[in-house]
């Protein structure tokens, strides 16, 4: 049988060590890397490419959620936690399978045999993993910050620092005060998910974050234009200029 | 409460058909005991009916003010007789003078012949009226208690739930239960060792309410537990060093208060952090005051998460309610390093 190169992402030591006792008895396995937070996570899953991962949900710099939506490789998961009800939900709705700690040797086994079967099967986890972060991302709570990839490297971008959001096809242009980067998710994901307070969907193609605005133009009948800080003109929808005009109040 | 005739069409129709009732058995009353033409009893019978129906009315708000329990017996006898009198006069009055001139002579020489009567019957008319608005009041009052009692228990209730919630934090828990798992494979010692810590420390935590005062000795030495605990998961990555002088370690202070600070420190400090990660507390007495400081550093990569704030929101809140006092906790925050201090009243 070929050895099931395997990763194990969690930031504790002795949460590591009773992975790696129960792992001994499984002799195809192969431990290839061990990582302690999310950046060196996602670098160890991309430039490794391996076949299971034991993924850590609370862990130092990214969520193992954010991890995911940063790897281009997909391999066979098993996700540990300690409490979060809402992870359990989106486990069990996706069929991936997850560890919630402490667990037995017993437990282990069986999410391993789960993880074994589908590895046999070869079928590929991709589609299952979009799954589950779109399962994630309706969880209404909000966000205050996003993570997006430029090359290599992972940028984690404050909400705070996030001056507009442009729509692109599928994916959203992120339009930070330095930098901006595409990212794969919609803008209804944002329109929920950012603080209402702070970001306004002015226009089909637009989100705006209020603190970066210093004009609102009115250059023709029913047109309007919202001017950043940085000079960027933006196109304001009639609904877009209601949302405007009863969230800043004039 | 809404005026019971007046709070809806419906009720306003049902009151002046009771209103007509009263007024037919009234016609019949007259109509068997005197001779009057009919047109006449008619006109007697409902002009003297309805008015009170309209008048009477108002009686709801002379009731309405006229609370026992607000202003008194006497009072409210004052104010009712006053009322009532001034009802009276006005009812037979308009009645009077529509009789004088809707019929003859003869039905109105009658009322007023008549005209105790008449003020005994006004007098009945108010009392009932102003027994059946108590009463309704007294119903209404009854059922908003019971349901204000039945919502106050559930408040109680939820609260209860909650603050055992948040005195048992669930990742803190659950990581440390995981840790003593493994740990009984790799050092059965010290997974019996952590086991009793931790048990000594959700014994301490739990037990509690939270107006209760410690001694900071006491608080100290549940802290080292709960650190020690901490120190498993997290190995080099927390260093603790605490710098409390021997004078403190008697004085009182809020059971617990001190936990949240260092539980916070470590989640927004070591959690988020790939380097090594030091606590420092400085206890000293200023004036009258213990003073605690906790001092740690933090990854400045990390990027901050919102929900900083609330845990030492709920300290100051706690503090300002104990002591009534505001300005017993201070942040600092500069570069890489977050600092909170407590003032602790001694004066007790």
């Amino acid at each position: 049988m070929d050895r099931i190169r395997t990763i194990i992402i969690e930031d504790e030591e002795p949460a590591r060590d009773i992975v790696k006792t129960y792992l001994k008895k499984f002799q195809d396995i192969e431990l290839i890397g061990e990582c302690s937070d999310g950046f060196s996570g996602v670098k160890a899953v991309n430039e490794m490419k391996p076949d299971l991962l034991f993924l850590d949900i609370q862990l130092p710099k990214l969520t193992g959620f954010e991890i995911l939506e940063l790897v281009e490789h997909s391999p066979v998961i098993i996700f540990t936690t300690a409490y979060d009800q809402f992870a359990l939900k989106a486990f069990e709705m996706n069929a991936t399978d997850y560890l919630l700690k402490p667990f037995s040797s017993d437990r282990f086994d069986t999410a391993m045999q789960k993880a074994l079967d589908k590895l046999k099967s070869k079928k590929s986890e991709g589609p299952v993993i979009k799954k589950l972060v779109e399962t994630v991302d309706e969880k209404s709570e909000t966000i205050d910050r996003v993570v997006v990839k430029t090359g290599s490297k992972i940028k984690v971008i404050p909400a705070d620092k996030i001056m507009y959001i442009e729509a692109q096809d599928d994916y959203v242009m992120i339009y930070a005060e330095e930098s901006k980067h595409l990212k794969e998710k919609t803008m209804k994901y944002f329109e929920t998910h950012l603080d209402n307070s702070q970001f306004i969907r002015i226009h089909r193609s637009y989100i705006v974050n209020v603190n970066f605005i210093v004009q609102l133009e009115h250059f023709s009948k029913e047109n309007y234009l919202v001017i950043l800080k940085n000079g960027a003109k933006l196109k304001v929808s009639d609904s877009g200029y209601k949302n405007l005009k009863s969230r800043l109040n004039f | 409460m809404q005026h019971p005739v007046l709070k809806n069409t419906r009720s306003l129709i049902i009151y002046f058909i009771i209103w007509l009732v009263i007024s037919v058995l009234d016609l019949l009353f007259i109509q068997s005991g005197y001779h009057f033409n009919l047109t006449d009893c008619i006109i007697g019978s409902l002009t003297f009916n309805i008015l009170f129906a309209i008048i009477g009315i108002a009686i709801w708000y002379v009731v309405q003010y006229s609370y026992p329990d607000k202003i008194g017996l006497y009072n409210l006898l004052i104010n009712h007789i006053s009322t009532a009198v001034v009802i009276v006069i006005i009812w037979i009055a308009s009645g009077l003078f529509i009789i004088k001139n809707l019929t003859d002579g003869l039905l109105y020489e009658f009322t007023l012949n008549h005209i105790a009567w008449y003020a005994g019957l006004g007098i009945v008319y108010y009392s009932l009226f102003a027994l059946i608005f108590y009463l309704m009041i007294y119903n209404h009052n009854l059922k908003e208690r019971k349901k204000n009692e039945d919502k106050l228990l559930a408040m109680v209730k939820e609260a209860e739930l909650n603050l055992l919630k948040s005195q048992i934090n669930p990742h803190f828990l659950f990581n440390s239960l995981n840790s003593i798992s493994s740990l009984t494979i790799t050092n059965p010692a010290k997974a019996q060792e952590m086991i009793i810590k931790l048990s000594d420390f959700l014994r301490y935590s739990i037990s509690r309410n939270s107006n209760q005062k410690s001694t900071l000795k006491l608080e100290l030495e549940n802290l080292q537990r709960y650190l020690d605990i901490e120190k498993t998961r997290f190995g080099n990555k927390l260093n603790y060093i605490p710098d409390i002088s021997e004078e403190c370690m008697n004085k009182t202070l809020p059971v617990m208060i001190l936990q949240p600070l260092y539980e916070n420190a470590i989640k927004h400090g070591v959690y988020e952090s790939t380097e090594p990660i030091t606590l420092t507390a400085v206890g000293r007495m200023e004036n009258n005051f213990l003073s605690i400081t906790l001092t740690n550093n933090f990854d400045l990569e990390s990027p901050s998460k919102k929900g900083e704030g609330i845990g030492l929101k709920n300290i100051k809140e706690r503090l300002r309610l104990i002591y009534f006092s505001e300005g017993l906790l201070h942040v600092k925050r500069n570069d890489n390093k977050f600092e909170v201090k407590l003032l602790i009243p001694q004066n007790e």
